[in-house]
């Protein structure tokens, strides 16, 4: 099991309870769709499996590691693992979109001048190649997102987490993007593709986990 | 475990912290480094003149009116041979008259009148290394050869002048530790204000997979750049302190004062700040950094 969650509730200091007893059990090797209203916790439920929040009740598991009983020590090697992509994109302010894109292969060890040509492809591919030295802040919000998404599948991570990857970026420029996460999920890394555009949705036959009101309402088959 | 050298840029640059940080460690180092070469000289002055001032004394033969050349060399043959033969006694040394009077020729013109002063014979004497004996006793001593002989140690007002010696050099010593304390206190601080700052890029690094302590070695590494040209120009600037300080003391003659301590000797005790100073540095960045980064769960 890749990611399990049992019984698992969230609420944050002085705030409401975000998730209600939510149970799951994601396959390896699958592409899921992470829907439900704006503020109905999909960027929460991300965060309990990237280990930005721990769930107030509950078990989140990871890579068939119970996540209550970590180290902190072994929080890298089983973050290595993944890949974010972050709804605030998070890049780094005074990095350029090559380097911001290079950083996880740079923490891997990754040869400097091979970090540097692969990351460049990759940029191209999104549509970058002509940014590549240019600051977050010289970018446009779509092509932040794109250099974000560089960032998380750079390193062909096991697990991408994609909080609404494709929400600033026009038709065109989504399909492409998709195409690239689906053709990362064939390759064999699990996705877990956050949004609330209900059309993207529809239009491909993956499973889907849906959330309302804080709770589960997901039926695997619903797009199928 | 690679990181872009200028992940911490922000911090060091947006707060000025890296300019505050390298002016703090110049001063730093510089009073430091005085400090460390006053307590090198003092230490070494404090120990000369006290082996020097316990191990020796000057015995005064009164001069006599009505005694010739040859009486007065006769009494004073006899007192050295006396000398020599005390087992205390290492070295006997009569010191000159015409030595005596070339001191007074400073003050007195006339020769003739230098000739005609009633001036007494002067015996310089040092002890054999732990065989000290005090001035008092060895006047009573002597004093059944002659009982006009006056025997003089040096000890007392030296004594005086040791413990002001002694006094300063646990100031400078004290002044170490304060300095010491100052860098890590500054560095720590620094630390914390980095953090602050860039706090949302240490948050991303460690979803990435950072571990602490590949981003404390980024950031001690910011340290470290910093610290090498700031130690060197705190040195810089106190050794060219201490060469006016010598250049001033010797145009004043003073410099004789100073027990003989070599260039290299004094160079290679002092270097120790700055080479301290930059081990220090990177030490408590890479300390408080792993500190914080726990804190920071
Ligand atoms: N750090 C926080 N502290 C308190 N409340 C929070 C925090 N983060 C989110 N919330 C609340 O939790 C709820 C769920 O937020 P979350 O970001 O998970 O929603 P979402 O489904 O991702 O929404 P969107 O589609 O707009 O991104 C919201 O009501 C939000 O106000
Ligand atoms: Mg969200």
């Amino acid at each position: 099991m890749l990611v399990s969650f049992e019984h698992v509730s969230l609420r944050y200091p002085c705030g409401r309870t975000v998730l209600n007893d939510i149970n799951l059990a994601l396959m390896p090797g699958l592409f899921y769709f992470l829907t439900g209203a704006s503020g109905a916790g999909k960027s929460s439920l991300l965060r309990l499996i990237y280990q930005m929040e721990k769930p107030t009740e509950g078990r989140v598991t990871l890579f068939d590691r119970d996540t209550s009983q970590l180290y902190r020590h072994e929080y890298p090697a089983l973050r290595r693992r993944l890949g974010i992509v972050f709804q605030d994109f998070r890049l780094v302010p005074h990095l350029s979109a090559l380097e911001n894109a290079a950083l996880p292969l740079r923490l891997a060890g990754a040869e400097r001048l091979d970090v540097e040509q692969h990351v460049t492809e990759l940029l191209n591919w999104v549509g970058l190649g002509d940014r590549l030295h240019a600051l977050p802040s010289e970018l446009s919000g779509g092509e932040q997102q794109r250099v974000s998404i560089a960032r998380a599948i750079v390193n062909k991570p096991r697990l991408l987490l994609a909080d609404e990857p494709t929400g600033n970026v026009d038709d065109e420029a989504s399909k492409k993007l998709m195409h690239l996460f689906l053709e990362l999920n064939k390759m064999g890394t699990t996705v877990i593709f956050a949004t609330h555009q209900k059309d993207l949705v529809q239009q491909y036959a993956k499973p889907v986990l849906r959330l309302k009101n804080g709770r589960l309402v997901s039926s695997m088959d619903e797009a199928a | 475990m690679g990181m872009p050298s200028n992940l911490f840029n922000t911090a060091f640059k947006q707060q000025r912290l890296g300019l505050m940080f390298s002016i703090i460690l110049v001063i730093l180092v510089y009073l430091g480094t005085l400090a460390m070469a006053a307590q090198a000289v003092l230490a070494r002055t404090a120990l000369t003149w006290g082996y020097d001032l316990q191990s020796r004394v000057t015995i005064e033969i009164p001069f006599v009116d009505d005694e010739d050349a040859t009486q007065k060399q006769d009494k004073r043959e006899r007192l050295l041979q006396l000398l020599r033969a005390m087992p205390q006694v290492d070295t006997v040394e009569p010191i000159d008259e015409a030595k005596t009077q070339g001191l007074l020729s400073q003050w007195i013109d006339d020769a003739s009148l230098l000739q005609a002063l009633p001036l007494p014979q002067l015996i310089d004497v040092t002890f054999k290394v732990g065989a000290t004996l005090a001035p008092a006793e060895l006047q009573r001593t002597l004093a059944s050869h002659n009982r006009d002989l006056r025997v003089y140690g040096h000890a007392d007002w030296m004594d005086k002048l040791l413990g002001f010696l002694t006094g300063l050099g646990v100031i400078a010593t004290l002044m170490l530790f304060l300095t010491g304390f100052a860098v890590v206190t500054v560095i720590s601080a620094i630390c914390r204000a980095a953090l602050a700052v860039q706090h949302d890029t240490i948050e991303l690094l460690h979803f990435m997979g950072a571990p602490d302590h590949a981003i404390a070695r980024q950031f001690q590494k910011h340290i470290q750049r910093l610290a090498f040209p700031a130690a060197l120009i705190g040195f810089a600037l106190a050794a060219l302190t201490v060469a006016i300080l010598v250049f001033l003391l010797s145009s004043l003659g003073g410099l004789s004062l100073i027990a003989p301590l070599s260039w290299v000797t004094l160079g290679s005790v002092t270097a120790l700040i700055p080479l301290g100073a930059i081990g220090l540095s990177i030490i408590t960045a890479r300390q408080s950094l792993l500190r914080l980064l726990r804190r920071l769960g």
